[in-house]
């Protein structure tokens, strides 16, 4: 029986081992090319996208803002969608059948009138009940529809939007002033079509937000969420730069990504199946163009910001996590064939065999890996030294991607004046490492044992409002 | 591993240190950055008031990067008089080293200078930069295209189709959208309006639509037979545009259109066009068998006043929804 066991664990120990050469290999490669990303990103033009008549010409964007009883935050939303400096915009608002006051207070503050457009009925989705349009803007238009979840209610929005880009919005996310003209640039400047455009997500919580605009970034109080602050920074620029360096960006965040519709309406828009379903999107997306043979890329910009506030409670933020790994196993899975696959580029052999075995698989070996330590511990098959010296190495390999995340932020948009945010970032990528990370493995493991259970649901999400919303006024003539 | 560890610990401590480096510096920089504003504004003025652009200066001497991106950003309070920046930035040699630079520099090199010489609208590097219009390196095509857009530069006058062909179709909205600031002449159009290529003759379709510019219509009644529904409704769109009564015709020409949405583009231009009269057109597109086109045309009639709301009332009662919509739309016209 010890012989078993210890066969057992010594195949497991040789299988970490290679989990983490591999993994920190990658990360090396991945602080590589993101570094050359942001280099290349930093050494490109920025042109004013347009002025004057010429704006007529800009990309057409609709913001689809999917919202389910979301009547606490919803018209602050809108306010701060309303300021964007954008030439060519309008804004779409589905009621997914909420069940508390989010049409009325609608009805109330954009002064909402019946309209007889209609829904193109090119992508299937619950019924729509009644399209509005607003007198005071008529940029923004109100879709009512039976609930039918957050992808349905996309799918609604892009059945009607008539524009050559779209982009999905969160109720409780801010775009930041000029972040639209600088996310459409790849759109406009690439050599290429350009299906996928994603900006990088930024936590507001305690930044001073007014009249829907963040006027003054500073860090969380709480530790949870400046931790999550360290984790978007790493997530954003170091990983997606990376992957979009070499056209094998597999997500982009359902806060701020912009696409062009088409492609979209192609695809048949978004899963309602699932609870990943931006993941899924920019997958299939890929599939799409490169089944077709197509030139084209799914870019990431490192300097168009979104604002979002992130959960500050370990539930809320263990039921998001649950939910993300969920969402990335049920894309990953839904199309399995791309994985490991030379047809679909660095993103079938690289980019996604990276997803499966390490985002998806990992918590299963970061989560084990203590109790196995513990187990030969007690079997006093441990070398503890090797222990200690494996796990030194391990947290010095997370700081100094933290680190490097820090730098590329310094080189980047760089948002933290404050030198003490910058001091308790390190010390967040520090402490993260002790309790943080092995409760994110424990809540990613229950999203796999929740998809094993075909579990589907996305788990309450307390959404608050950054300020209290003033009363909308008609546009200004000189807007 | 134990090696490892320390090898790791080293780039640790080497990546924290530059960090920490970074911060310094980066924080020092932005301490001392509105001092030295007020020192190159100062200086700037200086050299102004003397009437001697090319005056030697230490302090330009020592910080000759900074100064140039100062006087190039437009930080400074003179920004508004740009012959007097221009006059300093030339007899400062700043202008001889970016020359330098687009003929010699690496690609971003090329950009930072054409994007200074763009702010500044130098003309005298208009021919170094024409040069650039068909580098291989994108960037620096675009670059080139936006300064010379800019700058309104002749040169690109006979050019159109040469940057349309030379360039892929991806880039087309970026190309239509610099080229319609360059106020081109339907003359330098014309061989975009009658090349075989529909992908061409859709850009001279959009670039003619320029506010007021009579001489365009008649190119575009031209591209109003284009068998391509895209090239047509781009004709409606710029005759929308143009907003003269001289392209009643080639609307009402076109409002029989088979394609539904041309017929909705008729009813649209035709509520941006000034002083129309007869409104029989619209009230024809009012009954359209397409939701689409009536809604647009109701839309328009809203604009028209009295007379475009006598003709909204008439068919209230057929179709209630829309005429209420343009009735608010009338009587708010800034909505």
């Amino acid at each position: 029986m010890q012989n078993i066991l210890f066969t057992i664990l010594f195949i497991y120990s040789i299988i970490v081992l290679v989990y983490f050469l591999v993994l920190n290999s990658t990360y090396l490669v991945l602080l590589v090319l993101s570094t050359m990303e942001i280099i290349y990103q930093k050494r490109t033009p920025n042109f004013k996208i347009c002025e004057g008549d010429a704006c007529e010409l800009a990309p057409s964007i609709s913001i689809l803002i999917p919202a389910y009883n979301e009547k606490e935050t919803i018209i602050e939303s809108i306010e701060s969608l309303r300021k964007l400096d954008y030439p060519q915009l309008e804004i779409i608002i589905v009621n997914d059948g909420s069940t508390d006051k989010t049409l009325a207070a609608l009805k109330e503050e954009l002064k909402l009138i019946k309209t007889p457009r209609d829904v193109k009925d090119e992508i299937s989705h619950q019924p729509v009940k009644s399209v509005y349009k607003s007198v005071l803007d008529e940029r923004i238009i109100v879709i009512d529809k039976k609930n039918g979840g957050k992808a349905d209610a996309l799918n609604a929005g892009l059945d009607f939007a008539r524009t050559d880009l779209f982009i999905a919005v969160d109720a409780d996310s801010l775009i930041e002033k000029g972040g639209l003209q600088s996310l459409v640039q790849p759109y406009l400047e690439k050599d290429c079509e350009v299906v996928g455009i994603g900006g990088i997500v930024r936590v507001a919580n305690n930044c001073r937000i007014e009249k829907g605009e963040v006027v003054n970034v500073s860090l969380p109080k709480k530790l949870l969420p400046i931790i999550q602050v360290m984790e978007y920074l790493r997530a954003f620029l170091f990983g997606r730069a990376g992957w979009s360096k070499i056209n094998a960006l597999p997500i982009i965040s359902g806060a701020f990504g912009l696409f062009e519709t088409e492609r979209v309406i192609e695809i048949g828009g978004y899963r309602t199946d699932t609870v990943g379903e931006d993941a899924d999107l920019i997958l299939r997306l890929h599939k799409l163009m490169r089944d077709k043979n197509i030139d084209y890329e799914i870019s990431f910009k490192p300097d168009p910001v979104c604002w979002t506030q992130v959960p500050e409670s370990l539930e809320i933020l263990g039921r998001q996590r649950n939910r993300w790994e969920r969402g990335l196993i049920e894309a990953l899975t839904y199309e399995p064939k791309m994985i490991g696959n030379p047809k679909y580029g660095l993103l079938g052999i690289f980019s996604l065999p990276y997803f499966f075995f390490f985002e998806m698989l990992g918590p299963v070996v970061e989560f084990t890996g203590p109790f196995i330590i513990l187990i030969s511990y007690l079997m006093g098959w441990l070398n503890l030294n090797f222990a200690l010296l494996f796990l030194g190495i391990a947290v010095f390999y997370g700081l100094l991607l933290s680190i490097w995340s820090l730098l590329l932020e310094e080189f980047t948009s760089k948002r933290y004046e404050d030198p003490l945010d910058r001091i308790k970032l390190i010390g967040a990528a520090i402490l993260e490492n002790f309790g943080y990370r092995q409760l994110h493995s424990y809540w990613r493991l229950k999203g796999i044992i929740g998809f094993l259970r075909k579990e589907k649901s996305w788990g309450e999400m307390k959404r608050e409002s950054f300020t209290r919303p003033e009363k909308i006024e008609p546009p200004n003539k000189n807007d | 591993m134990e090696q490892l560890l320390i090898f790791l610990g080293v780039i640790l401590l080497g990546f924290s240190v530059f960090y920490i480096i970074t911060v310094y510096k980066h924080e020092k920089e932005k301490k001392k950055a509105p001092v030295k504003e007020k020192k190159y504004e100062k200086e700037l003025r200086r050299i102004n008031d003397e009437k001697d652009a090319g005056l030697k200066s230490e302090i330009i001497k020592k910080n000759r990067k900074e100064f140039k991106k100062f006087l190039t950003e437009s930080k400074s309070e003179i920004s508004g008089n740009k012959g007097s920046l221009k006059r300093i930035y030339k007899n400062q040699n700043f202008l001889k080293e970016d020359i330098e630079l687009l003929e010699k520099g690496k690609w971003w090199e090329k950009t930072k200078a054409i994007e200074r010489l763009k702010n500044l609208e130098i003309k005298e590097a208009e021919k170094d930069i024409f040069n650039l219009l068909y580098n291989e390196k994108l960037d620096v095509r675009l670059a080139s295209l936006d300064y010379l857009s800019k700058i309104n530069s002749p040169l690109i006058q006979n050019e159109i189709k040469n940057i349309f062909e030379k360039n892929s179709a991806e880039i087309d909205q970026f190309l239509l959208i610099k080229l319609f600031s360059a106020n081109l002449s339907p003359k330098s159009l014309k061989t975009l309006a009658n090349s075989p290529k529909p992908r061409l003759r859709r850009a001279s379709a959009i670039l003619l639509g320029r506010k007021n510019k009579k001489e365009n219509i008649p190119p575009l009644k031209k591209l109003s037979e284009d068998p391509e529904p895209n090239i047509r409704i781009e004709v409606v769109r710029s005759i929308g545009k143009i907003g003269l009564k001289d392209g009643l015709s080639i609307l009402t020409k076109l409002k029989d259109d088979e394609k539904s949405k041309i017929r909705a583009e008729v009813a649209r231009s035709i509520g941006k066009i000034e002083k129309v009269e007869d409104l029989s057109l619209l009230e024809n597109l009012a009954q359209d068998e397409v939701k689409e086109v009536r809604l647009e045309a109701f839309l328009s009639l809203a604009k028209f006043g009295e007379t475009g709301r006598e003709i909204i009332e008439k068919y209230r009662k057929d179709y209630p929804q829309v005429s209420r919509e343009a009735m608010l739309r009338s009587f708010n016209p800034e909505v």
